[in-house]
């Protein structure tokens, strides 16, 4: 009976380890990837983690400016977030009602929030030059525009950046996650079943 | 034994017993019951992530949770009979259940593992905000879906109920202090052979919660599902009231893992109050900025781990106190008294909620409507502040009130009425300091929660 049970014990134990494994990489993948823009003489990469920002819930955005020119980073540059803007077919135009930033930065006349240059996050260096707007929601899904503007020796320039935001679905992977493991349980409820039958 | 007489048994209405006879009962209290929580699944997984548009996160958090601190105070683990996860583990099991005996190490850890998973899911609210979000309680809900379902599978009755439910063991202390109570007439029950009510016959299954009626001290473990009413051939189940709290001095048998978890709900609830208050991110902050850690999320652990700890702390003190009339052993003490503070740990509980409740209920009701593409926007609340206030302040007094008679009488049960004044003496400072602390809570305004 033991001799049965243990390649079970083995098959179940390797499902859940990929289970969870598959439930961790959804959640990183979802960090990676960002876009890039010219402006003037920065070359500037735009992350945000999520990376598929969601209605109502804080995301981050993440800056590398390098100089256009060398592709050395820029530090020390003053980095505003302007406010967000919906596009034109968007009900609320040129609002920025739907967007806030709750990282308790000070704003501008304009409205706009500084960055702050990060050499690190918790115990993982950043690449020279990133630039960080921690709790960031939007509370309308739909496409955003994101004025950011940059200001250091090598001049002043705006980038614009488009950002959609979706609607909260539902989390796939965990329900798929908790799915599964009953199912597995399950499968092996009714092994056990059988057997004592 | 004339204090074990009661003149009231439930049973004897014969509408109301031919009712809890009936097949009826629990299931049309159950279909009730799983078909919102249906609807709470899927909302809160699929749903609206603004907490204050999601009708799951508001019948959850603004009507279920705050109403079953009274129904437990009212009529013991009824709940837990009805209970939706109950449905799907009785189902579950019925369809594909191995029904394995229970592992001697659930039986025998089972409620440190409550314990533990209680002080955790506490602690995760706050570090990634599960009443706040609608996803979040989506999660809960569907990992104790998945842990019913599993230990369905694999085990026979109501494992998860009985072992594993932290809100089972939450409603097991609750209702020890409440006004009802399923017994058995051990006199009957001496002359049974066949001990249906445990075992099952053609009528009902056995209990689900692995109890003998006729040894049944406590309401901890009754989810009054009726199972022994129908199945007992001998007419031995009586359903009646007593006394409120009256359960705490008449016990015999005191587990200290069940005291751990009454006394660790006082810093529980007192964190939930403090949480809630509108001085709490100007607190927190300064806990910051004093101990130098610049992150609110260790800066809330150590504090969490504080509030926790020093009920227990100060349990323990005063029973090393009150050891030299008992000549107990503290482990035995802390296990007679911990009991006690339950009246104000459920007291607590109901003010704190009692607030959502009244000035939050009706967001059930927008939220609701809000299904059918109805937008209702207006106030939420009841009645007015400063009613609920008072109300509050009613409940934390009774509760301590309570707590203190408890501690009183355990003494005077279990050590004679001379010695029990200096006995409870020690138990008696803790338990008023517990209810100033809570009362003061309440003296100050508290966030919504929608």
């Amino acid at each position: 009976m033991n001799n049965t049970r243990k390649p079970m014990k083995k098959i179940l134990l390797s499902l859940s380890l990929l289970l969870l494994t598959l439930a961790f990489a959804a959640n990183t993948m979802a960090a990676s990837g960002g876009l890039e823009q010219d402006a003037g003489p920065y070359h500037v990469t735009m992350q945000t983690n999520p990376e598929n920002l969601i209605v109502n819930q804080a995301g981050t955005m993440t800056m590398i400016i390098k100089n256009k020119a060398t592709g050395q980073p820029v530090t020390g540059a003053k980095v505003m977030m302007m406010p967000s803007t919906m596009d034109s077919n968007a009900s609320n135009s040129g609002s920025m009602a739907g967007m806030d930033m709750s990282s308790g930065m000070d704003k501008d006349k304009q409205g706009g929030s500084p960055m702050q240059e990060q050499s690190s996050m918790g115990s993982m260096a950043m690449d020279p030059g990133t630039y960080m707007m921690q709790g960031m929601t939007f509370n309308q899904p739909g496409q955003w525009n994101q004025a950011i503007t940059i200001t250091s020796s090598l001049g002043a320039s705006t980038v614009n950046f488009p950002i959609t935001v979706g609607k909260s679905g539902p989390n796939f992977v965990l329900i798929g996650s908790v799915a599964g493991v009953v199912v597995i349980i399950g499968m092996f409820a009714a092994f056990l079943k059988k057997k004592k039958n | 034994m004339p204090s074990n007489k009661q003149p009231i048994n439930f049973l004897n209405y014969p509408l109301l017993k031919r009712f809890l006879k009936s097949s009826l009962y629990p299931s049309i209290f159950q279909w009730i019951t799983v078909l919102v929580f249906g609807v709470i699944m899927v909302e809160t997984l699929a749903g609206p992530t603004n907490v204050g548009e999601n009708f799951g996160s508001a019948a959850t958090w603004v009507l279920w949770w705050p109403l079953i601190p009274f129904f437990f105070f009212l009529l013991g683990r009824f709940w837990c009979g009805i209970c939706p996860f109950g449905w799907v583990s009785d189902q579950t099991q019925k369809l594909f259940g191995a029904n394995l005996k229970v592992p001697n190490f659930i039986r025998k850890y089972g409620l440190w593992i409550i314990d533990i998973t209680f002080i955790l899911i506490t602690w995760s609210d706050h570090i990634w905000g599960i009443v706040e979000s609608p996803r979040g309680t989506g999660t809960l809900l569907l990992l104790i879906l998945g842990g019913v379902m599993v230990s369905a599978l694999l085990f026979e009755r109501r494992v998860w109920c009985r072992y594993l439910c932290f809100l089972g063991s939450l409603s097991g202390n609750y209702s020890r202090a409440g006004m009802l109570e399923l017994r058995a007439d051990k006199a009957k029950c001496k002359t049974c052979k066949t001990k249906d009510c445990y075992k099952g016959n053609v009528k009902s299954p056995g209990c689900p919660m692995f109890e003998f009626p006729m040894t049944m001290e406590n309401n901890a473990n009754c989810n009054l599902c009726g199972n022994c009413i129908k199945s007992c051939p001998n007419d031995s189940i009586r359903l009646t009231p007593r006394k409120p709290t009256s359960e705490f001095w008449s016990m015999t048998r005191a587990h200290f893992e069940e005291s751990f978890l009454a006394i660790v709900i006082v810093g529980i609830v007192f964190v939930q109050n403090i949480t809630m208050l509108d001085f709490y991110p100007s607190f927190l902050k300064w806990v910051e900025m004093t101990l130098g850690i610049g992150n609110e999320n260790i800066a809330f652990t150590v504090l969490f781990i504080f509030a926790m700890t020093t009920p227990v702390l100060l349990l323990f003190a005063a029973t090393a106190f009150a050891k030299r009339f008992t000549g107990e052993s503290l482990r035995n003490s802390f296990a007679r008294f911990g009991y006690a503070v339950i009246p104000l740990d459920l007291a607590s509980h109901m003010a704190h909620n009692l607030f959502h409740l009244l000035a939050e209920g009706k967001a059930t009701y927008y939220t609701f409507m809000g299904l059918f593409g109805v937008h209702i926007e207006g106030s939420t609340s009841f009645i007015a502040d400063p009613t609920i206030q008072i109300m509050q302040y009613f409940l934390v007094i009774a509760g301590t009130l309570g707590s203190l008679y408890a501690a009183y009488r355990i003494a005077k049960n279990n050590y004679g009425a001379s010695k029990a004044l200096s006995i409870a003496m020690p138990y008696l400072a803790v338990i008023l300091l517990f209810g100033i602390l809570n009362f003061l809570t309440f003296t100050v305004r508290m966030s919504m929660r929608m």
